[in-house]
């Protein structure tokens, strides 16, 4: 009984060094992928501004495939995400499907607007409705998972948006002053949405953390 | 805030995921009480303080003291 007690929390660190090795892995994989494509010039050109564009759109898919395979195969997702077993996945099943969902969803519609624009692989208004569209159904993938949402996600879906407000107003208002000064070289649009995405990521990661959530389980 | 909520759960021989069930929250939600990482609500304090037959101090502990007059 003493050697499984001592025994549980190595367990819990093995598992999350893989989960974090795995996570990597999967992440540089994407990352090379992605990269090797914008590369070939199979897609045309690709500014600098839109390769961080799809950069981020890789990010917010790639966590809501990982995501959305956990909660379709409960013992695989046990092992790659961090969850005490497989029932916890089943229980939180819809919040994690919706959330999936809507990760992918965005993560698409980033990627579709990095590669729109003038001159663009997908023609503006044809981007805009897409757009327009997607964003419509991820209003009401928002309104069904809300209902699935327990308190303490509701204060991190709250303290994420809250974050993520600070660093938008920090980062990209610190890079407009410098812009205006002349010290920076101005921000272009499609800067400006893909660090909104890529903050509200990052500020969802330190809200996360700081409940206790990225803990090994 | 500091509580005592997994001292009570144990007692009564529960799992994180079987308090969750009875409480209508998620694991993660009582994983975070049980490390000082979240003070639940008003509303599932007296819950929890409900189902373990207690009163709200007697799980999470304040050390703060009204000043004297």
């Amino acid at each position: 009984m003493e050697a499984k007690v001592d025994q549980a929390p190595r367990r819990k660190w093995r598992k999350f060094a893989l989960q974090a090795l795995a996570g990597g892995v999967i992440g540089a994989g994407f990352s090379v992928a992605v990269g090797e494509l914008i590369e070939s010039g199979v897609l045309g050109a690709f500014s600098a501004a839109q390769e961080a564009a799809l950069f981020v759109a890789m990010l917010y898919a790639v966590i809501g495939l990982v995501v959305g395979l956990g909660v379709a195969m409960p013992r695989a997702g046990a092992a790659m995400l961090n969850v005490e077993d497989e029932e916890e996945l089943r229980e939180q099943r819809s919040m994690l499907g919706w959330s999936a969902l809507s990760m992918l969803l965005i993560g698409l519609l980033l990627g579709v607007l990095a590669v729109s624009g003038q001159g663009g692989l997908v023609d503006p208004v044809l981007a805009l409705g897409l757009i327009a569209v997607g964003w419509l159904v991820l209003g009401v993938l928002g309104w069904r998972m809300l209902a699935t949402l327990d308190e303490l996600m509701r204060a991190l879906s709250r303290e994420s948006a809250e974050l993520a407000y600070y660093l938008v107003f920090v980062v990209c208002g610190g890079w407009a002053t410098l812009a205006w000064l002349g010290f920076a070289a101005p921000m272009g649009m499609l800067s400006f949405v893909t660090l909104c995405h890529g903050l509200l990521l990052l500020a969802c990661f330190i809200a996360t953390a700081r409940r206790g959530m990225m803990a090994p389980r | 805030m500091n509580n005592r909520l997994k001292d009570y759960r144990e007692a009564k021989g529960w799992s994180q995921g079987e308090l969750a069930r009875r409480l209508g929250v998620s694991r993660q939600t009582i994983n975070a009480v049980e490390t000082d990482k979240y003070d639940p609500s008003l509303p599932l304090a007296l819950r929890m303080a409900r189902l373990f037959g207690c009163a709200v101090p007697d799980l999470f502990i304040d050390d703060w003291q009204p000043q004297e007059d």
